[in-house]
């Protein structure tokens, strides 16, 4: 019942994986559009590399459905579906040169000669690598294999794109330059691409959406500003983005909104809430160091000491202990405070989300 | 950077490979340009003898009918290796330690015993015989089972098996996983991740473990000897007589060198056919596909595949083991009664006491010797880079991949050309040459992934190089070399192609076995079978303990 509209169009139903009594994903359902970047966010152990392999066909799920494209390929194995993975380690094959490891899914599908040799320069060209065709793969540094790794997926123009944690073992600057390429590469093909990570910052920098996992279920679902700005729960709020997190407690609610007082003062703030935010008791209000500020101590919504500030390049990173907790604020204009300092921190009236108690 | 001359911990393992190695198969060449007649020995060098095998066209068809049956046992073995280290790597890696414990095991366990219990298998009053007779299937035991082709080809794969799983096992443990997902992923099919993936990276194990089961059938004199039969004489087994009663080692010699140039050519073809034959599977495996259902049936096909292996390789050993028990004289089946008759008999016989005697003196010369000589050598092969060092490597492994009968007839030649009879130390010596490659690769394997910052820790927290070795080397390796030690401890207990032909009048206790199965099948001989097979099993359990589960795959490792 292939229907070529939803093609590239990956919908998960009620999915759960059990390894050994426990399941490693717990009844996840998810609609990925197609054409969508989504990554799947989370620390290790939370089952989205068991999500994307159910996705690619080497994980069948225990109970639910994987549909792409919207057929139903529960049963199929991972051979028989218009996915490609870009694996962790690239997992190269060591015996064939560059050529021929692009070539490999083209001439397994018994693909003519002329074409293959055609789409797999194309490919090479595509990921910027089309002087190495004929070296051996084991040569090749780390960015160079995660390069020939792309392109072995992208010549067979699967539907959907799966990449597994694919710049983990890359040093910070060329993962920050692989970053812009792989947008730019989705860009251009328009495929769907579905990215497993651990790491927040790559996962907000590049996604049209992100699904935040945690134990085996999906947190949350949404854009990048979407998770960073109004997590839903505090395991959101802790792991996607940095902050701080103020004891308070909930005194009251404004529709969606609670009002908290914090911990050790006597002043309310009104703040939009987390699904997990109690009606009334212990919370914890979430400050994005971006949204504080440092103040005199009389105009400061609470006061603190400066434990220590950090250079961090585009930012000064103070740490002011205050309320019970140690708040981080990041100011691009350094001011005049100093260690043992006393401040005031104030933050943006809609610079704070309240989520659950610790 | 590269050394000119070995670093001198390695010298004596050259030497002694050299000098017992190279130098009685220089001895052997000598000795097959004399000439024999009726005992008398001429020296004067000729050719008389390779002209002989020209004229005589038996000899060279002989040798040809051994090495077509090598190449018929290799073919039945390799796959099955594979099929098997396939299992334990890939499908049932949570198992694969103790897996890997029972093909060691059955590697350990004596030679001749398991030749001889496939004769109490096939033989006319052997298991197979008996089951039909009692169905009511013949009338007669059918005696084609035992004696003829079939009994060597199937005791050979036997035998062979276990030895064929390593390398491919060890060539396999570098694939990783991941790779054969990226196949399938890609779009390949079983068939088409086999011929284009699996088999290509496994290459080097799936060579030596061809190269291992093919020579060793081929030039296997013991086999053909006790279930062949007539029609299962073997170049072996000729080769053998000539050194033994027929009393012309000369012609004996002359044969073995053809044997070692038949090899030579024989390979050589292989090389060129196994290249053919790849380009073609992998052409052809385009076609397949689409077998939807190959992957979903791998995993109960593979589990029924390894629980077949496992019944072959044990259900002889078994059946050994309970026929020592048997009240019956014949020391075949049918069962009659219990009894420990047979072990009394044998632990109050003073041969056996002798025997076990000269077995213990060349095994503690056999550990001694090879550890003290291969073990320094495998430090400086494992850590140093020196001009050499591949050379000395390849011939580490000689004693491995060359025919035990050459190897010998060889140190045979080379005690006559210095007018030396046979005897334990002989023995001993070539005991030690035999056990080398084992404590080579043991200790090499640990000592690869041996974390050389715990020795600089050493150093720097003020230690001398000598104590660093002594308080911090020594103690980590201690297990390995432990392990490797009673490793060889088992292969010399069970040393018995070489032993046989250079014990001269005494006796170890393979040869003994032996000198007690060519008379025929006694009870006796079933009750020592069965004591063999347990002091293998402590000794692989034992090594396994000591180098907490790592000597199988410790001596895996090796042949990397």
């Amino acid at each position: 019942m292939a229907r070529p509209d939803r093609t590239g169009h990956v919908t998960v139903e009620g999915a759960s994986k059990v390894f050994d009594g426990t399941a490693a994903v717990d009844d996840v359902s998810l609609e990925v559009r197609a054409g969508e970047f989504l990554t799947l966010l989370g620390p290790s152990g939370c089952g989205k590399t068991t999500l994307l392999r159910m996705i690619a066909g080497f994980e069948r799920p225990t109970r639910g459905r994987v549909l792409i494209g919207g057929r139903d390929v529960t049963g199929d194995p991972p051979e028989f579906r218009p996915v490609n993975m870009v694996f962790q380690r690239y997992a190269l094959f060591p015996h064939l040169n560059v050529e021929r490891n692009v070539a490999y899914g083209l001439l397994a599908r018994g693909e003519d000669g002329h074409a293959v040799a055609r789409k797999v320069g194309a490919a090479l060209a595509l990921v910027d690598m089309a002087g190495f065709a004929h070296g051996p793969v084991r040569q090749l540094s780390g960015g160079q294999q995660q390069r020939v790794a792309l392109a072995r997926a992208l010549v067979n123009e699967p539907e959907v794109l799966l990449l597994d944690e694919p710049l983990a073992a890359l040093d910070l600057q060329l993962r920050k330059r692989m970053q812009v390429e792989l947008r730019a590469i989705h860009r251009r093909l328009g495929t769907t691409f579905i990215y497993v990570t651990h790491d927040q910052g790559e996962a907000l920098a590049m996604s049209d959406r992100v699904a935040v996992m945690n134990r085996g279920i999906v947190a949350q679902i949404g854009t990048p500003e979407e998770t960073y700005h109004r997590p839903r729960s505090r395991f959101v709020a802790g792991f996607v983005g940095e902050g701080s997190f103020v004891p308070c407690t909930v005194r009251g609610s404004v529709g969606e909104d609670r009002v908290v007082a914090l911990d050790g003062s006597d002043r309310t703030i009104q703040a939009p809430a987390s699904a997990d935010a109690p009606s009334s008791g212990a919370a914890s209000l979430l400050v994005r160091p971006e949204r504080a500020s440092i103040t005199g101590t009389e105009k400061g919504l609470v006061v603190g000491r400066v434990v220590d500030l950090m250079f961090t390049g585009a930012v000064r990173r103070y740490l002011i202990a205050a309320s019970g907790t140690e708040i981080k604020v990041d100011l691009a204009d350094p001011g005049p405070w100093r260690v043992d300092d006393t401040v005031g921190v104030d933050w943006a009236i809609d610079g704070a989300v309240v989520v659950g108690p610790e | 950077m590269k050394r000119w001359f070995p670093p001198w911990p390695a010298i004596p393992l050259a030497v002694y490979l050299g000098v017992l190695l190279l130098g009685p198969l220089v001895a052997l060449a000598v000795t097959s340009l004399w000439t024999a007649d009726l005992f008398q020995v001429s020296r004067d060098p000729t050719l008389a003898n390779y002209q002989l095998l020209l004229d005589r066209p038996l000899y060279a068809g002989l040798i040809l009918k051994s090495l077509s049956l090598g190449l018929v046992v290799a073919l039945v073995t390799v796959p099955l290796g594979f099929i098997a280290a396939y299992a334990l790597v890939f499908a049932f890696p949570r198992s694969s330690g103790v897996l890997l414990g029972l093909f060691m095991v059955s590697m350990l366990s004596s030679y001749l015993v398991r030749i001889y219990a496939w004769k109490a298998i096939l033989g006319p009053s052997g298991v197979i015989n008996l089951a039909l007779v009692s169905l009511g299937l013949i009338d007669e035991p059918l005696s084609f089972l035992l004696y003829g082709n079939f009994a060597v080809v199937v005791t050979l794969v036997h035998i062979l098996l276990p030895l064929a799983l390593l390398p491919i096992y060890a060539a396999m443990g570098n694939i990783e996983p991941q790779v054969l997902e990226a196949s399938r992923d890609l779009g390949g099919g079983m068939l088409y991740t086999l011929t284009n993936v699996l088999i290509p990276l496994a290459r080097p194990g799936l060579v030596a473990a061809f190269l291992f089961c093919f020579v060793l059938a081929s030039a296997d004199y013991v086999t053909p000897q006790l279930v062949g039969g007539s029609d299962g004489v073997m170049i072996g087994r000729v080769i053998a007589d000539q050194f033994g009663f027929s009393g012309n080692a000369p012609l004996g010699a002359a044969l073995a060198i053809t044997l070692l140039a038949g090899f030579g050519g024989a390979l050589a073809v292989f090389a060129l056919l196994g290249n053919g034959v790849g380009r073609v599977a992998r052409a052809a495996s385009v076609l397949t596909r689409a077998r939807r259902h190959c992957w979903r049936l791998r995993l109960p096909l593979l589990r029924a595949a390894m629980g077949a292996i496992l019944v072959f390789l044990y259900a002889p050993l078994v059946i050994v083991v309970v026929v020592s028990f048997n009240t019956s004289t014949s020391g075949i089946l049918p069962l009659k009664g219990l009894t420990f008759d047979w072990y009394d008999k044998l632990l109050r016989d003073a041969v056996f006491h002798e025997a076990i005697r000269a077995s213990l003196v060349v095994a503690v010369a056999a550990v001694v010797g090879a550890t003290s000589i291969g073990g320094p050598a495998a430090f400086m092969i494992a850590r140093r880079r020196f001009v050499g060092r591949g050379a000395l490597l390849a011939l580490t492994f000689g004693p491995l991949v060359l025919p035990g009968i050459v190897i010998g007839v060889a140190l045979l030649a080379a005690l006559g050309s210095l007018g030396r009879q046979g005897g334990l130390w002989p023995t001993a010596i070539a005991h030690v040459l035999v056990c080398l490659p084992f404590v080579v690769m043991v200790l090499r394997a640990r000592l690869k992934d041996f974390d050389r910052q715990v020795e600089d820790a050493g150093r720097d927290l003020g230690s001398s190089p000598a104590r660093v070795l002594r308080t911090v080397t020594l103690p980590i390796m201690a297990p390995t070399i432990i392990g490797a030690a009673i490793l060889v401890f088992g292969v010399s207990l069970d040393e018995f192609v070489v032993t046989n032909f250079i014990i001269g009048a005494n006796a170890t206790i393979p040869t003994m076995i032996w000198g007690m199965m060519r008379i025929g099948v006694t009870p006796t001989a079933n009750a020592l079978a069965a004591l063999i097979l347990v002091v293998s099993l402590v000794l692989v359990v034992l090594a396994s303990w000591v180098a907490r589960g790592r000597s199988g795959r410790a001596l895996v490792g090796g042949l990397r």
